[in-house]
């Protein structure tokens, strides 16, 4: 296997990768629907948590730039240790994968087509996620870059059609905080801590080959800004479309927001154009959250992960289909087993206490520095 | 070396000819079917009864008709509409496709006994889009609508799309109303849902044939004679012509229509609608809910059998005022009839208050078709007559007097 | 040593989504597993798992031809 790939991926490209991994599913299945016509502003309140979440992350590899996150386990806890975390970090890498790639297969045959088995969707993402794994996190980031626009020009014709259409009809919108700040809080702890913010903690593993690291935190809080705002953009103009009692209702709350556009009685059923947004950020995501377990694989065996790409790969499309019978059983582990005993440790509780021990060793580091430091001084005036 | 590259290309092939077998959902244009409306009975022995009215398209093109029937209905009785839509089949030939629905019909019988579960089908299955109007057959079975067949559109069920269309452009006769609006109006908490109302009108009874577009008076027509007032699932009763314009008239969905105004006894003026504004305002007092309508009006003096100068302002004042009071009563009436004969809140001045006075509103949720009985109603309307026509002065001013 | 880590995984994810499902639903492990594989109901499993396998066996192949490549670096 070649083992000269250069893996480099440029600021912009970061910035996007950041963006349409957050829009990926989000956009989509929407977020926040207990709050009822109040979701946007839950969104908004977990944008404002997510923007945190990736400062604390690259605050935490900051600490020794140039380190991935895998190597930060290692320094923090010893070789042992680390092996065991990265371990488990692995599982809950594939194991997400498994989850969003259900999700496109949902929606694929729910919308457009219901005869295809899920399996053979199963395999024509996985496969294409692994060719473009096995070419190297560059590539990726290219393609992202390129791909984006069409995704940004087709959420933006949405937004007019539905404008030109007289969709939006502001006083679903209204009674704001109908109930109060109650439902509105509830909407957001636990669930929206990991799905759609918290899943930045695959980024870090990636962030370790942006080019200009110096700006690696600017970037990226804007670019979760951008994407949770554009989220309440969206999550505002569904439930101005669709009202409170359907968003309750609907598995696929842009779908069905897409669906009522009729212009002319020529421009209509634009399901397509959602789609080709959420195969976008789909196929981002299992790219990175693959990339992410890989990498964990690597750090495991010391083997470059190029040797793993297809069997892993195959093996997440396989999983997808065993994860759950049917729908609802999928939304079942989605908001029950996930984001408590899943999301939370992972994305939150063990960068926690790496941060803290990092923070400790870098001090004493730091401390014998000096020392090691006015010895030399000392040693060259001499 | 050569057996790697004999695997290879070999694992190519199997690869390309399982990607160029095309779509496994694909459906070719000569094996589809378009259903242009559905209508449902009550089965008699089964819960419904479908009908479906197939296009055959070769009648409709100029070039290629040949005196066949343009349409083709089956009807197949069965539990769920959902089983009934794939069986269709045991009559028609070719796959059946709803997307391009323009109209479905219900029976009365349906809606009086609450059957309107079927709405759930139309809902979740994809195929379905949201543009189709949904029709109550008064007095007819639902099927007999679809068979009415008429000269210009050919397809019964297109000539009810068009002309509902225009009947609501025109005259403002038809509520407009569509599956997710009849949907949200029955889940919502503080409205009804409304229907048109069609039915089969005419001197000879036959339908069926083609016949009868032969005939310049056409023996079987399809009218509107009004709208269906449904109590969140079951039908009430009927509102006449009258009403459906009242109606649009508090969604402010009204776009033109045209009245006959009362200038003095047996003479009337008539007055054109063109521009129309609604703004309802909704207040809990006093735990009677308060409902203001301020309705406004720009109109063009069509027509007037009183023999007033219409070069003067005050002739212009005199009759927006009676234009005013016309418009008001009307619309008191309805909504007080409404309020009396079926208790049931179609106007959404539920949702109104829910907008404006939530915490009022959440008083009264539970229980608020009572709430609307004892409503307090206050209409304002402001009539403007902007121009009259060609002529200013009437030529019936001109003529001798008798 | 890319088959030991491979299948590994494999086995764990399986576990892994054992224990979900049980947590969840509270059945007895050896029906679980019966519920998620339910390979005898004639869907179309076949193919993924189909896919997996084939990805397997280049996998040996490419670990074994590596196992070759250290043998004949460490014996020059």
């Amino acid at each position: 296997m070649r083992t000269d790939f250069v893996e480099k991926i440029s600021l912009s490209q970061f910035f996007l990768m950041i963006v349409i991994f957050q829009l990926g599913t989000a956009i989509v299945i929407g977020l926040g629907q207990s709050a009822k016509q109040d979701a946007w502003i839950s969104v908004g309140i977990a944008t404002i948590y997510g923007v945190l979440l990736i400062f604390a992350y690259c605050f935490m590899l900051s600490l020794l730039p140039g380190k991935g996150f895998y190597e930060l386990l290692k320094i923090a806890y010893g070789s042992l240790l680390s092996r065991i975390l990265s371990y488990f970090y692995v599982l809950y890498f594939l194991y997400i994968a498994a989850r969003v790639t259900r999700d496109f297969c949902e929606l694929l045959t729910t919308a457009i087509y219901p005869k295809t088995p899920i399996e053979i969707i199963s395999l024509s993402l996985a496969l294409m996620c692994c060719y473009f794994l096995y070419q190297g996190i560059e590539v990726i980031g290219r393609s992202t870059e390129i791909l984006f626009p069409y995704s940004a020009a087709f959420l933006i014709l949405l937004v007019i059609f539905l404008f030109i259409n007289r969709s939006f009809h502001s006083e679903n919108l209204r009674p704001v905080l109908e109930f109060g700040w109650g439902p509105v809080f509830q909407a957001v702890f636990p669930s929206m801590l990991g799905f759609p913010f918290g899943e930045i903690v695959a980024l870090t593993t990636v962030m370790v080959a942006v080019t200009r690291q110096d700006y690696l935190t600017k970037v990226g809080i804007s670019a979760v800004a951008a994407a949770g705002t554009i989220l309440m953009i969206f999550t505002m103009i569904n439930v101005s479309v669709l009202g409170v009692d359907m968003i309750d209702r609907v598995e696929f709350p842009l779908l069905s927001t897409i669906r009522d556009i009729s212009i002319a009685k020529f421009i209509e059923r634009l399901d397509a154009l959602v789609v080709f947004v959420m195969m976008l950020g789909i196929w981002l995501k299992v790219c990175v959250f693959l990339f992410a377990a890989l990498k964990g694989m690597e750090s495991i065996t010391l083997i470059p992960y190029r040797n793993f790409v297809f069997p892993i790969g195959l093996l997440v499309s396989s999983i997808s289909v065993f994860i759950a019978a049917n729908f609802a059983e999928h939304i079942e582990e989605g908001l029950v087993a996930v984001p408590l005993y899943l999301h939370i440790p992972f994305q939150i509780g063990i960068p926690l206490v790496t941060t803290v021990i990092l923070l400790i060793k870098v001090r004493r580091r730091k401390g014998e520095k000096k020392h090691e430091g006015l010895d030399n001084v000392v040693q060259s005036e001499n | 070396m050569g057996y790697t590259r004999v695997i290879k290309l070999l694992l190519l092939c199997c690869v390309f000819t399982f990607m160029t077998t095309g779509c496994w959902d694909r459906k070719e244009l000569n094996e589809i079917s378009l259903i242009s409306g559905i209508a449902i009975d009550k089965g008699e022995n089964k819960k419904y009864k479908l009908s479906a009215e197939t296009v055959n398209i070769t009648e409709l093109s100029p070039k290629t008709k040949g005196g066949e029937t343009p349409s083709v209905v089956y009807t197949q009785e069965g539990d769920t509409i959902s089983e009934l839509v794939q069986k269709m089949n045991t009559g028609l030939s070719r796959k059946l496709i709803l997307s391009h629905m323009s109209v479905v019909v219900i029976s009365e019988e349906i809606a009086k006994s609450s059957l309107m579960e079927f709405l759930d089908y139309m809902d979740r299955y994809r195929e379905v889009r949201n543009d189709f109007n949904l029709v109550v057959a008064k007095g007819v079975k639902a099927e007999e609508i679809l068979t009415v067949l008429y000269p210009f559109q050919k397809i019964s069920t297109l000539k009810l799309k068009v002309q509902l269309n225009t009947l609501q452009d025109e005259w403002g006769g038809d509520p407009d109303v569509r599956l997710k609006d009849f949907i949200q109006a029955l889940v919502s908490k503080g409205r009804s849902p409304v229907a048109v109302a069609l039915t089969v009108s005419g001197t000879k009874h036959i339908q069926n044939s083609t016949d009868i577009m032969k005939h310049p008076i056409p023996p079987s027509l399809i009218t509107v004679p009004g709208m269906a007032v449904f109590d969140k699932e079951k039908l009430v009763g009927y509102l006449p012509l009258e009403g459906v314009r009242v109606y649009l008239w508090t969604q402010n969905k009204l776009r033109h229509t045209s009245l006959s105004v009362p200038c003095s006894k047996d003479k009337y003026i008539n007055v054109f609608v063109y521009n129309s504004s609604t703004n309802v305002k909704a207040r809990g007092k006093n735990d009677v809910p308060h409902i203001q309508l301020n309705i406004k009006v720009e109109t063009i003096l069509d027509g007037t059998q009183c023999g007033a100068d219409l070069s003067k302002h005050s002739s212009y004042v005199d009759y927006e005022r009676k234009a005013a009071d016309f418009i008001r009563a009307e619309v008191l009436a309805t909504i007080k009839k409404v309020q009396k004969d079926f208790g049931t809140d179609i106007f959404g001045f539920g949702d109104h208050m829910h907008l404006q006075d939530p915490a009022y509103f959440h008083k009264v949720s539970d229980r608020w078709q009572e709430a609307f009985k004892k409503a307090n109603i206050e209409v304002k309307v402001d009539a403007r007559i902007r121009r009259s026509g060609l002529d200013t002065k009437s030529f019936l001013q001109q003529l001798p007097p008798r | 040593m890319i088959t030991i880590s491979v299948l590994v995984i494999s086995v764990s994810m399986i576990f892994m989504i054992t224990m979900i499902d049980i947590c969840l639903y509270g059945r007895s492990v050896w029906d679980t597993l019966v519920y998620i594989f339910d390979i005898d109901f004639g869907t179309k499993e076949y193919y993924v798992i189909f896919g997996y396998l084939v990805s397997f066996v280049f996998t040996v192949r490419t670990d074994l031809s590596r196992r070759k490549e250290q043998r004949s670096e460490q014996s020059s």
